[in-house]
């Protein structure tokens, strides 16, 4: 199949413009590198977590980032959130910029962005009550005196289907999916305008991973707010999001509408991610009459720190030629408006024939 | 136990690998005693892919881990009977059943750097199971390994066999797992959540691996798992397990095309299914979290959970074939029952 023939069905995908297009958030050639102690006596080395990484999102939007271990996925969010400080690139909320920002503005722009994190277990401390952990944020950013916190708190809890009768427990009393709702009230407590999720429901049960799914939904609905969902999980990502930016490597390798990355996958490894989930639950998301091609890659991921020299997916890309170890792919727009860092979009078929 | 005869000439059927009678764990704690698996019972027939699908505290890898004594525990009470080769692997005296245990029956784990110890090579974690179970010489068990890590994928295996655990990624280390698994040439392989800690791509190589093995070596393979999209096209039967009890069973096919319980609804329809959006559709959310094994629900333990609950749910519902359904497609819950009940009632008195 040609890159050609693979576009034409793209444009023929539908497209949801429910986002105002007013942008929220831009990140523009982002990247983090963390030094590694490799062995005693050689050369300092460096690990690329994130590498060149630009990409906007709108107000209300949800932007998806899938990617497998080690893509730098959390990385780039936790960058995102200032808890990292990026190496080079720049990251502006509504226009300032987070690297360069004064103390005072790091402030306020942290309220903007908050975080739901992976393990509902770490990111509660054990020792305070959770209505606390909920008021903390208010109380911080001075939105409410204590009083006023407290009845916040029990809204919030309230919004979050928890009982505000339960704001003097622990941690411990809570289970799992609860545990959850309690990180979820307290990220919404700052009021911010971005929620960056990562990986919120990897640590649920199942059957609790749709109750937090459909609550983060809710809330989206109901707040307006933009998201950044982080995950490993290509459904639930497809799931939750309006566009999605696939990583590999520190790098997006292809950034499309989710419906257009379930449709139409143009970048090697979107093909393949789709073509990895062993899910005969309901013929796979491929369209009517097609069935998604299994595809079982060689090798394993690289380490960050052994990159290949040109393009990172080459060395397990089974359509990889030889400019594809020569020169590294740039990072371009198609004309269906996708984003994609391939030498040749679209030779990889999705489907069977 | 009177039917314990029948069953056993049962067991010894020419296509049965494994037959699971009635396993009850129970556990003694402080508190009393809690029920982690109450009456399990199914058969695996030679060369089938058995998926048993649950949430934490299912008793999914209990019932796994117990098909092969592995936890020794003064307060582990097992009970009901798991046949393999027409003996009763909960009856037989220890040193048979460690001919058993790797020798026929292999099993493999979630992680994989715990299953295999860090101070020795791959290659000799492979050569101690066929010095055990086959009594090769030194030599001969090496180049068995060596062969053994080429047919599971490993590249450079004549390097590998001399790595250490710590020197493989992830995937590598669980293909190096499933080399000593197969070491014996076993009639089941056991497999324990063994691509759970891997990547999606590394988990669909795994998967890929085993169903390849499958064909190739005859191995019946039983496969807990929390993921059941993870067997879904891997599987030829399915259980579903909820707090200790199978609430479903039958051919995958008719399971997913029909799932009969409440829980086995809720959990299909609680994972998005691939090319799902928020904006479409809305995902099934079962209310509240999984009992755990000290926590006793009178009746079924779905019942607070469940939407259709109702006053006979306070009894226990057996495992049977519905009318409309497949024979061997079983499940456990009264819903739709209550007028066939009704009627045998008055048909009995």
């Amino acid at each position: 199949m040609s890159g050609e023939s693979a576009m034409t069905s793209v444009n023929a995908s539908v497209r949801t413009p429910r986002v105002s297009g007013e942008e929220l958030l831009r990140v523009q050639h982002l990247v983090k590198r963390f030094p590694v102690n490799h062995r005693i006596g050689s050369r300092r080395r460096e690990l690329v977590a994130v590498d060149d990484v630009s990409f906007s999102v709108s107000r209300g939007e949800t932007l998806g980032i899938v990617g497998e271990s080690g893509c730098g996925k959390s990385t780039l969010a936790r960058c995102v959130m200032g808890l990292e400080r990026p190496s080079g690139g720049a990251i502006a909320i509504e226009g300032r910029d987070l690297t360069t920002a004064s103390k005072k503005t790091m402030r306020s722009l942290r309220r903007d962005v908050q975080m739901v994190f992976q393990d509902p277990y770490d990111s509660l401390n054990p020792r305070r009550r959770v209505g606390d952990i909920v008021a903390e944020p208010m109380l911080v950013h001075g939105l409410a005196d204590a009083a006023g916190a407290r009845k916040e708190a029990a809204r919030l809890f309230d919004v979050v289907g928890l009982n505000p009768r339960y704001l003097d427990r622990y941690p411990n009393e809570f289970s799992g999916g609860q545990r959850q709702r309690v990180g979820i009230a307290r990220a919404l407590a700052a009021k911010p305008k971005i929620l960056v999720a990562d990986e919120p429901v990897s640590a649920l049960d199942v059957s609790v991973q749709a109750q937090v799914l459909n609550l983060l939904s809710a809330l989206q609905r109901e707040f307006d707010l933009t998201y950044i969902f982080v995950s490993h999980n290509i459904d639930v990502v497809r799931y939750m999001s309006d566009r999605i930016a696939v990583m590999y490597l520190g790098r997006i390798v292809e950034m499309a509408s989710a419906a257009d990355i379930y449709a139409a996958p143009q970048h090697p490894y979107t093909v393949s991610l789709l073509g990895a989930i062993p899910n005969n639950l309901v013929g796979n998301g491929a369209a009517a009459g097609k069935r998604r091609r299994r595809i079982v890659l060689r090798g394993d991921i690289p380490s960050p720190v052994d990159r290949p020299s040109a393009c990172p997916f080459e060395p397990r890309c089974p359509v990889a030629q030889e400019i594809c170890r020569v020169r590294d792919p740039e990072f371009r727009t198609l004309d269906d408006g996708r984003y994609i860092a391939c030498h040749f979009p679209g030779s990889l078929d999705p489907f069977e024939a | 136990m009177p039917d314990t005869m029948q069953a056993t000439a049962r067991a010894v059927g020419a296509d049965v690998a494994l037959r699971v009678e009635s396993l009850t764990i129970d556990i003694r704690t402080k508190s009393g005693v809690a029920h982690i698996v109450q009456d399990v019972s199914f058969t695996v027939a030679k060369g089938e892919f058995v998926g048993i699908v649950g949430e934490s505290g299912s008793g999914k890898s209990m019932t796994l881990m117990n098909l092969l004594r592995l936890i020794d525990n003064p307060n582990l009470n097992v009970s009901g009977h798991v046949w393999f080769d027409g003996e009763d692997l909960l009856a037989l005296p220890a040193k048979r059943l460690r001919e058993i245990r790797g020798g026929k029956i292999a099993m493999i784990f979630q992680d994989a750097m715990t299953a295999l110890t860090p101070v020795y090579t791959v290659g000799w974690h492979i050569a101690e199971q066929l010095r055990a179970h086959r009594a090769l010489s030194r030599r001969a068990a090496r180049e068995r390994a060596i062969e053994l890590l080429t047919e599971v994928g490993i590249p450079s295996p004549e390097l590998r066999v001399d790595s250490f655990p710590h020197e493989l990624s992830g995937g590598m280390r669980q293909r190096a797992v499933i080399a000593m698994a197969l070491a014996c040439d076993p009639k089941v392989l056991l497999a324990d959540e063994p691509t759970t800690a891997l990547d999606v791509t590394t988990q669909a190589q795994i998967l890929d691996l085993i169903r390849r093995l499958r064909t190739v070596h005859g191995s019946a393979v039983v496969f807990v798992t929390h993921d059941i999209g993870v067997i879904s096209d891997s599987a030829d039967s399915i259980l579903v397990m909820y707090a200790g009890r199978v609430v479903e069973q039958g051919r995958t096919v008719d399971v997913l095309a029909a799932p009969q319980h409440p829980y086995t609804q809720g959990l299909l329809g609680s994972i998005p299914t691939p090319g799902a959006s928020r904006l479409t559709s809305q995902l099934v959310s079962i209310d509240g979290s999984a009992p755990t094994p000290s926590e006793q629900v009178v009746g079924c333990a779905f019942r607070p959970r469940c939407a259709y609950a109702f006053d006979k749910c306070f009894t226990v519902p057996a495992l049977r074939p519905r009318e409309g359904q497949a024979d061997d497609h079983l499940d456990a819950c009264w819903l739709q029952r209550q007028a066939q009940m009704d009627l045998r009632i008055e048909a009995g008195s």
